[in-house]
């Protein structure tokens, strides 16, 4: 009996010790709970409110709207924005919102990194919100033709024409943008980010700057005097890696190199309007010969593949085993020189055009995005119970002062009027604790459906301002393929089929040719196994899609 | 004779200690890494590539923005309730469980291992999951976190081969005096299981202690998060996820740097230092011996 | 009837048992049998807004896509070898690590070495690959060494050929201390006196070992074995996907890594779980058949 209870006591310690760790968690847990409540309840806050207010007279034109309705809107959270606040509702941008629009929202944010799992559990769970953020040309299987059958989300042309006055004047005024937004049946479906001029190149080739003046040699624009460049970073500045990229999935080049032989890494239009997959054109393999060499005489980074992440490119461009790369405007050229310059005040990092075979072309393509930035748009889901009052709070990101707010925040306070162009205030600018990106974020919507301002720039360097125009001088517009084609439900499944196959097997001989590993005499057979894998039959549905929505 | 076993057995044991002290060195370093980069100098650390030895330079400024993140407080109480109600619950139901399994005398033993054992390797995926535990009006609470993880089947596999292990003589008296399953379960069986004891505090302290993708799905009310799915947010800062491509993230990039590994120390020390305290429980023969002395 | 009786009679046995059970079986119908239905959607093209019952049936479609897919071969091989050759190398290596521990006399040394050689399973997978891809590297340190001995420096990760050894080794490298814990939890069971008995009788060391230590620990081995073998086509594709890189893509694809790939490219829920069954399916097999081995061979099974 005694030995029994020597260890009962030994057992039981453990066991009390658990439980009241436990009550004690459990109580100071319970208060909190209780303190955080009033922040979180959309269902039974808009439950309330019911359909009792009247229509304004003239809908979409009076702010703030005369409405006790509440809306609910599912979108992701600015990463910069959750070391502050947990929900939009409760930032100055959020209640500035709701005191110019006069629209109370109740949000849902998912959790970061999570946004596919859990849009996709809301879809079946069959409660959507009024309005939901995300990509809807990617991220609804089947694409957005498939979630307006679905009855998923609702046409808006109605909505756009009688409520939305404000973005249906940038429409009339931009026919390009119209066409992105409209499926093949020419039904609207987001009221979309809207990226201005200044936003659409953010990536190309740069080089370091100060490593060419001390050489005294120019800024290369030709594949042969890049050689030339590469070879004296090599021998001179002892680069072991003097052209690097990085790697995620494919060669992340923009296609510079590859293009200054008229083609592209990826399916393109070329000059005749004809949709060609780039890694079977005959003059790929010169591309791939390029590269190869550089690679065997230690040009390009030996270990290009493994360069995954970020960190790893960052790496080797602050401790000077590259000296030039492609890579974004700001955290490239931006992030590296201000990293670079703490440890080396001459480091400088300046674009480089994207090169060509002769002197004085125009580089063939480029990086160069959209004016509608898919990611960051909304569309107005089937169960929305007043879709006209949501369209109307939608269209106030597009008015005038709406775009200040979701572009700059609140006049006064994180901006002011300087000779007209809107400033941001030195609160924003020179916190000692927190970055410029992390304070805009509580006064403004990073990301969403909005007219971005051309005025708004974060760049903080001279060269950053100068590779948007040097970037931009490229046929991109041209050879690249819309990214808003929309092959039916059917051709997107088989096209997904396919490309899966094709580009698991043109990445891994990509790799192989490059590091001499494959022999390059093999490009036809290469060629000839993607055509047997059925790439003409993508090309012909993306060249069908193609016309489709040139015809829009 | 004796002389020979001693030589080889003093050769052994050089040869044991320097592969055990080798062994400790190599697996010492992830944790050295983390904490290093996490104490460096931020522009440092970024351009640094391969084998960290030391801090490069010193700064604590990556703790202060880990800190001042309101987020990380409630992460730990949140985590802290799910840990210590979630392993009572797995305790208790995990040994019930074991112990009716280890009995011999119950005839459907068998069956209803295989029936459990089953759900090892089947399962109905995410979206029926996620509607059993919102039908069950779990959604948006903590013990969305704990309900479902009640039990594990590899731990109660693990509990149950422990109490088989147990010499049926040790009962055999308490039968005799008539006492029930439960008092046999938490008079003897408990008590002399202390490691095993240990084992699943550990597995399931830890499984608790890690988890964030249920949290992902179940909860929207950010007050409640773990500390892994703050945690997890923290790490993903600064990764261009397409939404960011081409806005202004610069300066993130170099304070997430260090802030990362910050992050995780913050997050991973508290679980590390568990294990020290469960040691005293793994002594070879404790109990039995205490038992007969 | 006769089941009936035969139950009834068992339950009014062992009433105490069977209500220790009640919640446990509840357990697993609620969380487990219930959401089973859900796997049905291997068998349908599924519909989110449909939901699970009534998306439209697409038969065999999505097993047929798997395995005429381009690469199930090639990715089948390289799943079953990375795990057999895990399962030969990582399964022993905490017994032995246990063992070794085991022997060691001083207190303060042997819980200070268990104690560091946990602490990698803690660290996050992406941190880890981070570190492993810096020890491998042309730059990094293992070069270093091979240089030191007149070796050309290459990219480890980049040579198809050292791919498995890599993963495996690095795997052992972060679990081998974990791993050891319920072993020596195992190992506080053996009776003291059977050492002493042992040594009346003339052992050595290394005969104790043999014939008490490991005895001791063998229930356990057992059954963690007959478990990890029917994880053997689990092998998941996180860590796969942080160190592998197309030019090694003939030895690195797994299955998992594979369905990632094409999960990319289209959110396919019938696929991964059309794939996920193919796997659940042997796995079981695999567990089953172990476990008939392990019965036939030695007292201890699962069931």
């Amino acid at each position: 009996m005694k030995r029994h209870l020597r260890f009962n006591g030994r057992f039981f310690t453990l066991i009390v010790t658990v439980i009241m760790f436990g009550l004690l968690v459990a109580c100071s847990n319970g208060q909190k709970e209780n303190t955080d409540k009033p922040s979180n309840t959309p269902a039974a806050s808009s439950n309330t409110q019911g359909n009792a207010e009247k229509e304004p007279s003239e809908p979409g034109s009076v702010y703030p709207i005369d409405t006790k309705e509440t809306i609910t809107s599912w979108e992701e959270v600015n990463d910069n924005l959750i070391t502050f606040y947990a929900n939009i509702a409760d930032t100055p941008f959020g209640k500035q919102l709701e005191k110019e629009t006069g629209v109370k929202v109740a949000y849902t944010h998912p959790a970061s990194g999570q946004r596919k799992d859990q849009f996709n559990l809301m879809i079946v769970s069959n409660n959507l919100p009024d309005t939901i953020e995300i990509d809807w040309t990617t991220e609804y299987p089947g694409g957005p033709e498939k979630a307006l059958n679905d009855k998923v989300i609702i046409p808006l042309n109605d909505l756009i024409e009688n409520h939305a006055p404000n973005l249906k004047k940038i429409l009339q005024e931009n026919p390009e943008l119209d066409k992105m937004l409209k499926t093949d049946n020419g039904e609207y479906y987001v009221f979309p980010m809207i990226r201005p001029d200044n936003g659409l190149v953010f990536r190309g080739p740069m080089i370091r700057k100060d490593w060419l003046d001390e050489l005294k040699l120019e800024i290369p624009t030709t594949i042969d005097e890049w050689y030339v460049v590469l070879k004296a970073f090599k021998e001179q500045k002892g680069a072991t890696a003097p052209l690097t990229a990085m790697y995620t999935n494919e060669l992340n080049l923009q296609d510079a190199f590859i293009g200054a032989y008229n083609t592209a890494n990826k399916h393109y239009v070329d000059d005749s309007g004809q949709v060609k997959y780039g890694p079977i054109d005959p003059q790929f393999k010169d591309a791939l010969t390029l590269l190869n060499k550089w690679y065997e005489e230690g040009l390009f980074d030996k270990d290009f593949a493994l360069n995954t992440e970020t960190k790893n490119l960052t790496a080797k461009m602050l401790d000077n085993s590259s000296g030039a790369t492609v890579h974004l405007n700001s955290g490239g050229i931006g992030g590296w020189t201000e990293a670079g310059r703490k440890l080396d005040p001459n480091f400088t990092l300046a674009a480089a055009p994207y090169p060509t075979l002769n002197k004085g072309e125009v580089a063939f393509i480029g990086q160069r995005s959209f004016e509608y930035n898919s990611p960051a748009s909304k569309a107005i889901s089937a169960d929305a119970k007043n879709p006209e009052l949501v369209a109307q709070w939608l269209d106030y990101a597009f008015s005038e002062a709406g775009s200040a707010l979701f572009n700059f925040g609140i006049e006064g306070e994180s901006y002011t009027m300087e000779n007209g162009v809107p400033t941001f205030t030195d609160k924003i600018t020179n916190d000692p604790t927190y970055s410029m990106n992390q304070l805009v974020s509580q006064y403004t919507k990073p990301n969403g459906p909005f007219l971005g301002d051309a005025r708004k720039n974060f760049n903080i360097f001279p060269e950053q301002d100068d590779a948007i125009i040097t970037w931009a001088k490229t046929d991109a517009l041209k050879h690249t393929l819309p990214g808003f084609i929309t092959p039916t439900v059917e051709e997107s499944a088989e096209v997904a089929k396919i490309l899966t196959a094709v580009k698991s097997y043109k990445e891994e001989m990509f790799v192989k040719f490059v590091m001499g590993r494959e022999s390059l005499d093999k490009f036809d057979e290469y060629v000839s196994k993607i055509e047997d894998m059925g790439i003409d039959q993508v090309t012909t549905i993306y060249q069908n899609a193609l016309e489709r929505y040139n015809n829009r | 004779m004796l002389n020979r076993e001693s030589l080889s057995g003093r050769v052994f044991d050089v040869g044991n200690l320097i592969l055990l002290i080798g062994l400790s060195i190599l697996t010492l370093y992830p944790v050295l890494y983390v904490a290093f980069a996490s104490v460096s100098d931020a522009a440092s650390l970024m351009a640094h590539s391969g084998f960290l030895w030391k801090p490069l330079g010193f700064s604590l400024d990556a703790y202060k923005s880990v800190f001042k993140n309101p987020m990380i407080t409630s992460g730990y109480l949140n985590t802290m309730f799910i840990v210590v109600v979630g392993l009572f619950i797995n305790i208790l139901l995990t040994s019930f469980g074991a112990y009716a399994l280890s009995r011999k005398s119950l005839f459907y033993r068998k069956k209803i291992m295989l029936f459990i054992v089953f759900t090892m390797f089947f399962s109905g995926g995410l979206i029926p999951f996620y509607f059993v535990v919102m039908n069950l009006g779990l959604g948006n609470t903590l013990w969305a976190l704990i309900v479902p993880q009640a039990m594990s089947t590899f731990n109660l596999i693990i509990m149950r081969t422990s109490f088989e292990a147990i010499p049926e003589s040790l009962e055999e008296s308490a039968k005799i005096d008539g006492a029930n399953d439960f008092v046999i379960l938490f008079k003897i069986i408990l008590p002399l299981s202390l490691p095993v004891i240990a084992v699943m505090l550990l597995y399931y302290g830890v499984s608790h202690w890690n988890a964030w993708f249920n949290a992902s799905i179940f909860l929207q009310d950010r007050a409640l998060y773990p500390l892994q799915l703050v945690l997890r947010e923290i790490l993903l800062l600064g990764e261009a996820s397409g939404m960011a491509e081409g806005a202004g993230d610069s300066d993130m990039a170099m304070l997430s740097a260090t802030i990362k590994y910050a992050t995780i120390m913050v997050a991973t020390v508290p679980i590390l230092c568990v294990y020290p305290f469960m040691q005293k429980y793994f002594v070879k023969g404790a109990l039995l011996g205490s038992i007969k002395g | 009837m006769m089941v009936f009786t035969r139950v009834l009679k068992d339950v009014t046995k062992n009433k105490m048992l069977y209500i220790m059970l009640l919640p446990v079986v509840l357990y697993y119908i609620l969380f487990h049998y219930w959401p089973m239905y859900g796997a049905i959607i291997a068998f349908k093209e599924f519909n989110p807004r449909l939901g699970i019952l009534g998306s439209p049936w697409a038969g065999f479609g999505q097993f047929i896509d798997f395995f005429q897919g381009a690469y199930f071969w090639r990715t089948l091989r390289n799943t079953f070898l990375i795990s057999v050759y895990g399962l030969l190398w990582g399964f022993p290596a905490p017994i032995i690590l246990a063992l070794l521990l085991n022997e060691v006399k001083s207190k303060y040394f042997k819980s200070t070495v268990q104690t560091i050689t946990y602490l990698p399973h803690f660290i996050s997978l992406v941190v880890i690959a981070g570190i492993i891809k810096d020890f491998t590297s042309s730059k990094g340190i293992i070069n270093d060494i091979l240089a030191f001995f007149g070796w050309e420096r290459i990219s480890l990760l980049l040579e198809p050929g050292l791919f498995r050894t890599i993963y495996i080794s690095t795997d052992i490298w972060q679990h081998i201390g974990w791993g050891t814990i319920i072993y020596l939890a195992a190992l506080t069971g053996v009776d003291p006196e059977r050492y002493e008995a042992a040594k009346m009788d003339g052992a050595g060391r290394w005969k104790q070992m043999v014939h008490v230590t490991i005895p001791g620990m063998m229930p356990t081995i057992v059954i963690l074995l007959i478990l990890d073998v029917g994880r053997l086509m689990n092998l998941g594709f996180e860590k796969i996907i942080l160190l592998y890189n197309p030019g090694v893509y003939e030895t690195a694809d797994v299955i998992s890594s594979y369905v990632y790939r094409v999960g990319l490219q289209e959110f396919n829920f019938s696929y991964s779980s059309a794939v996920g069954l193919f796997n659940s399916v042997i796995g079981f097999t695999l567990v089953m058949f172990s476990n008939w081995l392990s019965r036939k061979l030695n007292d201890t099974s699962l069931w």
